[in-house]
């Protein structure tokens, strides 16, 4: 992601930019925003509101200090912060607010970034290698435990839990992420 | 690369993740010690299991926007950019409706947890007959009767008779040997096929299609997975329009 193509979003070529951009980082920070926020509406809101962000403060994107998806979480997060005060006044929303997952925190910025990307990652794999995972490193069951709950054959766990762990790390690479 | 690195490596994972027998733990360590390539391929995996530790939740990076928020960040954009825009933008645009649609959130309980739970869920919109003085627009979100599937729908129609159908979708299940069909379904049980649609092997589609019930004459959508050629098919996603 280019500083020359967001201000490429001030001219007629906006619209495709804009388009560029969602359809690249929507997913992920949708993703991110419902954990955040626990509620599709209100992630649906947020989405609306980064990208509006974006578009509105794209010249003080620096690629030399931030990457792009950094750049993004940290706008995101504000605007997370500012949904979250507005909705103080509102019960439904103050009570969101106080979930424990909250990306507003104190939670450092990289270890917030990394967590939304080794989320977008994860959504990648296959849902084979996603349950592998999920069973051995969420859960801690061993790989015969695994086996025996799936019905899939021991071998084929083996194996899958090591072609699941290397997807994973290809795929953070692909988003530009040395775990 | 020898058979013991083919040993080693095919349990590399679940050594990684802590989820070997002893035995194996240890038949995996005394071969690194002796085979380069292999514990270089160890180090390379090792980081993982603390990354995903920052994650929390497998599922949250499944959770996909629906279709028409992309229309409706567009839609923002242009407007908030300039009238210029805006007007260029109106100009193509015919589905004002979408965003009041999409704007509510999903009735589900959710926590942003547990994907699994979430019940398929779709949307859609109905564009009007050309002959109307104005567009005339509708939309629906569609559910699904299966908790497993994950779906979005994005469906658009217009034309001076009948219906044409812009469908999107997103995360059903591609299986192989079956299609979609999209149902446009009236009062008792008259209904309209749309047509069949397959998805691809990561679940969506983008689809036109054309069925020759005019708008107000069906109230529900509903789709279908069928064999083709098979009068019926499962129901998996279905929802009211929104006239």
């Amino acid at each position: 992601m280019s500083a020359a193509l967001l201000k490429t979003l001030q001219t007629d070529a906006g619209d495709e930019t804009m388009r560029t951009l969602y359809r690249e980082y929507a997913p992920e920070l949708y993703g991110f925003a419902v954990g955040s926020l626990g509620d599709r509406g209100m992630a649906e809101e947020l989405v609306q509101e980064v990208f509006t962000r974006v578009w509105r403060h794209a010249d003080s994107f620096d690629p030399e200090r931030a990457s792009f998806r950094t750049w993004l979480y940290g706008i995101a997060r504000n605007a997370i912060i500012d949904m979250k005060r507005r909705g103080a006044a509102r019960p439904a929303l103050a009570a969101q607010a106080a979930e424990p997952e909250d990306a507003s925190g104190d939670e450092p910025i990289e270890r917030a970034v990394l967590r939304w990307q080794v989320a977008a990652a994860l959504a990648r794999l296959t849902p084979e290698h996603r349950q592998v995972i999920r069973l051995a490193h969420f859960q801690g069951l061993t790989l015969r435990e695994i086996a025996e709950q799936t019905g899939v054959p021991l071998g084929t766990i083996k194996s899958r839990s090591s072609y699941a762990l290397r997807g994973l790390r290809l795929a953070l690479e692909e988003m530009g992420v040395e775990p | 690369v020898t058979a013991a690195c083919n040993t080693c490596r095919e349990l590399l994972g679940g050594y990684v993740l802590g989820a070997l027998d002893p035995a194996e733990a240890h038949e995996v360590r005394r071969h690194m010690e002796t085979c380069p390539e292999c514990a270089r391929e160890h180090d390379d995996l090792a980081p993982l299991p603390a990354a995903l530790d920052a994650v929390g939740n497998p599922d949250v990076g499944l959770e996909r926007p629906p279709a028409a928020l992309e229309e409706a960040v567009l839609d923002r954009f242009a407007r908030e950019k300039g009238p210029a825009a805006s007007r260029a933008r109106r100009a193509r645009r015919r589905r004002p409706r979408l965003r009041r649609v999409f704007a509510r959130p999903l009735p589900a309980a959710l926590g942003g947890v547990a994907i699994g739970a979430i019940a398929a869920s779709a949307v859609l919109a109905l564009t009007g007959s050309s002959s109307d003085p104005g567009p005339r627009e509708f939309g629906a979100r569609l559910t699904g009767s299966q908790a497993s599937t994950a779906a979005y729908a994005k469906l658009s129609a217009a034309g001076p008779a009948g219906t044409r159908v812009r469908l999107t979708v997103h995360g059903l299940p591609a299986v192989r040997g079956e299609v979609y069909e999209l149902w446009c379904v009236g009062e008792g049980r008259t209904r309209w096929s749309a047509g069949t649609f397959r998805v691809d092997g990561r679940g969506t589609a983008e689809v036109e299609l054309t069925t020759a019930a005019r708008l107000g004459e069906y109230h529900r959508l509903s789709v279908e997975r069928k064999r083709p050629g098979a009068a019926r098919g499962q129901r998996v996603l279905a929802g009211e329009i929104v006239y």
